[in-house]
C-alpha cells in the first residue's frame, strides 16, 4: 500500500510526458548523415505561420546539438527554385538527389505540422503541437530515419495545475527538443560506430 | 484476499468491456511476403478536418516504416508520380482504378500499395472538456493483380475510460490518430505474417 501511494505521488508529482516514436530504417546511411538541408515543412494545421516557426527551431536546436552540419537555408530555397517544387509535399527523388550534389549534404529533413491547436480541459484552453520528420538519403532517395512527437500544454502538470503551459510556441519548442535528441542520438550512435 | 481477487476481476472486466482493437481482413490467398515496397497514397477524407487525410498519411508512413517489415517510397515521389499520371488532388486523395494502380506500382517499384480512408477526425465535447475520435479504414492493395490483400478498419475515442486517476486517456487528435494508426498497422502486419 506505501509502495502503491509513493507511486500515485510520484506520477503526480513529476506529470506524465511521451517519449518520441522514432525508427532507424537504414543504419548505414543514416551514419553518413552529418550534411544536412532542412527543408520547409508542410503545414497540415490552421495555424499560418506554424511551419515557418518550427523549421526555424529545428535549424538552432540540429546546429546546437553539434552532431550536424545545416546547409544555408537560402542555398537550400535556390535549389527549391530551381526544381520548380512549388508544394513541399511534393518533393521528388530527383530534387532531394539535386540537394545532395548542389549542397553537399547526404540528407534531407523534411517534415509536417500535424497538430498545432488548442483543446479544451476543465474549460480551459490547452495547447497541442504534433511533428513528424523523415530524414531522407541523397544518395539512394530513401527514408533512413522517421520520428514523430505530439505534446500538449498539460503533460508536464503537476498537483493544483502547476506545470501546465499555455504557449503552444513553447510546447512546439519542446517537441522539437525531443526530436531532435531523439534523432541525434539514434543517428550519433550510428555514425560513432 | 478474496476482495482483491474479485476487484481485480472487475477491474479486468472493465478494461475489456471498454477496448476494442482495430477489425482486420486478410485475403487467404493473399501471400504478402513478396512484398518489399509499399506506396502510399494520399488518403480521402470525409471528416471536417480538410488536412484529416494527410495527416493520417503521414502518421501511417512512420507506422509501417517502425514495423520493419518493407519499405516505403518517398511519399514526395508518389505524390509527384502521382501528378504525373494526372491523379493527384491536393487537399484530398483519390479512388484508383486498377489499370492506374499497375502503372503506378510500375513507376514506383512499389509491389503494394496502401490506399485509406479518415471517416471521422473530430473532438466531441464532454461537459467542460473535449475528446478526441478517429476513425481510419486501410486497404492493402496488390499493384499487379489489383486485389485488395488486405484490410483493417478502427475508431479509437479518447476521455475517460475506466481507469481511474485519467491513466490511459488520450487527449489530443494527435496522440489519437497515432495511436488508431499504430494499431491498425501492428494488426495488419501482425495477421499478415
Amino acid at each position: 500500500m506505501r509502495y502503491l501511494v509513493s507511486g500515485i505521488l510520484v506520477v503526480a508529482l513529476v506529470g506524465c510526458v511521451a517519449s518520441p516514436r522514432s525508427y532507424l530504417v537504414d543504419s548505414k546511411e543514416a551514419g553518413s548523415a552529418i550534411q544536412l538541408a532542412l527543408l520547409p515543412f508542410e503545414n497540415l494545421t490552421e495555424e499560418k505561420d506554424a511551419a515557418r516557426g518550427v523549421a526555424t527551431m529545428f535549424l538552432v536546436e540540429l546546429l546546437r546539438s553539434g552532431r550536424f552540419k545545416l546547409a544555408e537555408p537560402a542555398l537550400v530555397a535556390k535549389v527549391m527554385q530551381g526544381s520548380k517544387v512549388r508544394d513541399v509535399g511534393m518533393v521528388g527523388s530527383d530534387t532531394i538527389r539535386a540537394m545532395g550534389s548542389e549542397l553537399k549534404v547526404q540528407a534531407v529533413l523534411l517534415g509536417a505540422i500535424v497538430e498545432y491547436s488548442y483543446r479544451k480541459q476543465e474549460g480551459k484552453e490547452v495547447p497541442v503541437v504534433g511533428i513528424s520528420v523523415r530524414l531522407v538519403s541523397t544518395r539512394t532517395g530513401k527514408i533512413i530515419w522517421v520520428g514523430s512527437q505530439f505534446r500538449d500544454g498539460s503533460d508536464k502538470e503537476t498537483i493544483f495545475g502547476f506545470g501546465r503551459e499555455t504557449s503552444p510556441a513553447r510546447i512546439a519548442q519542446r517537441v522539437v527538443n525531443d526530436l531532435v535528441n531523439r534523432m541525434s542520438d539514434e543517428i550519433g550512435h550510428v555514425g560513432s560506430e | 484476499m478474496k476482495i482483491i481477487g474479485i476487484s481485480s476481476g472487475l477491474l479486468a472486466m472493465l478494461l475489456l468491456v471498454g477496448c476494442s482493437g482495430p477489425r482486420t481482413y486478410i485475403h487467404p490467398q493473399a501471400d504478402i511476403s513478396y512484398v518489399k515496397m509499399v506506396a502510399v497514397v494520399p488518403f480521402t477524407s470525409s471528416a471536417r478536418d480538410r488536412q484529416a487525410g494527410s495527416k493520417i498519411t503521414e502518421l501511417v508512413i512512420n507506422e509501417l516504416l517502425m514495423a520493419g517489415k518493407f519499405d516505403v517510397v518517398e511519399p514526395g515521389e508518389v505524390k509527384k508520380a502521382m501528378q504525373e499520371m494526372g491523379l493527384y488532388k491536393r487537399g484530398n486523395g483519390v479512388d484508383i482504378d486498377n489499370a492506374s494502380l499497375k502503372k503506378l506500382g510500375e513507376a514506383l517499384k512499389a509491389q503494394a500499395v496502401i490506399i485509406g480512408d479518415v471517416r471521422e477526425y473530430d473532438m466531441i465535447r464532454a461537459g467542460q472538456d473535449s475528446y478526441p475520435v478517429v476513425s481510419v479504414t486501410l486497404r492493402l492493395v496488390d499493384t499487379d493483380s489489383g486485389r485488395i490483400a488486405g484490410m483493417v478498419s478502427h475508431t479509437g475515442k479518447g476521455g475517460p475510460g475506466p481507469l481511474f486517476f485519467s491513466f490511459g486517456e488520450t487527449h489530443t487528435l494527435s496522440q489519437m490518430a497515432e495511436k488508431v494508426c499504430s494499431q491498425m498497422v501492428g494488426s495488419l502486419i501482425g495477421k499478415a505474417y
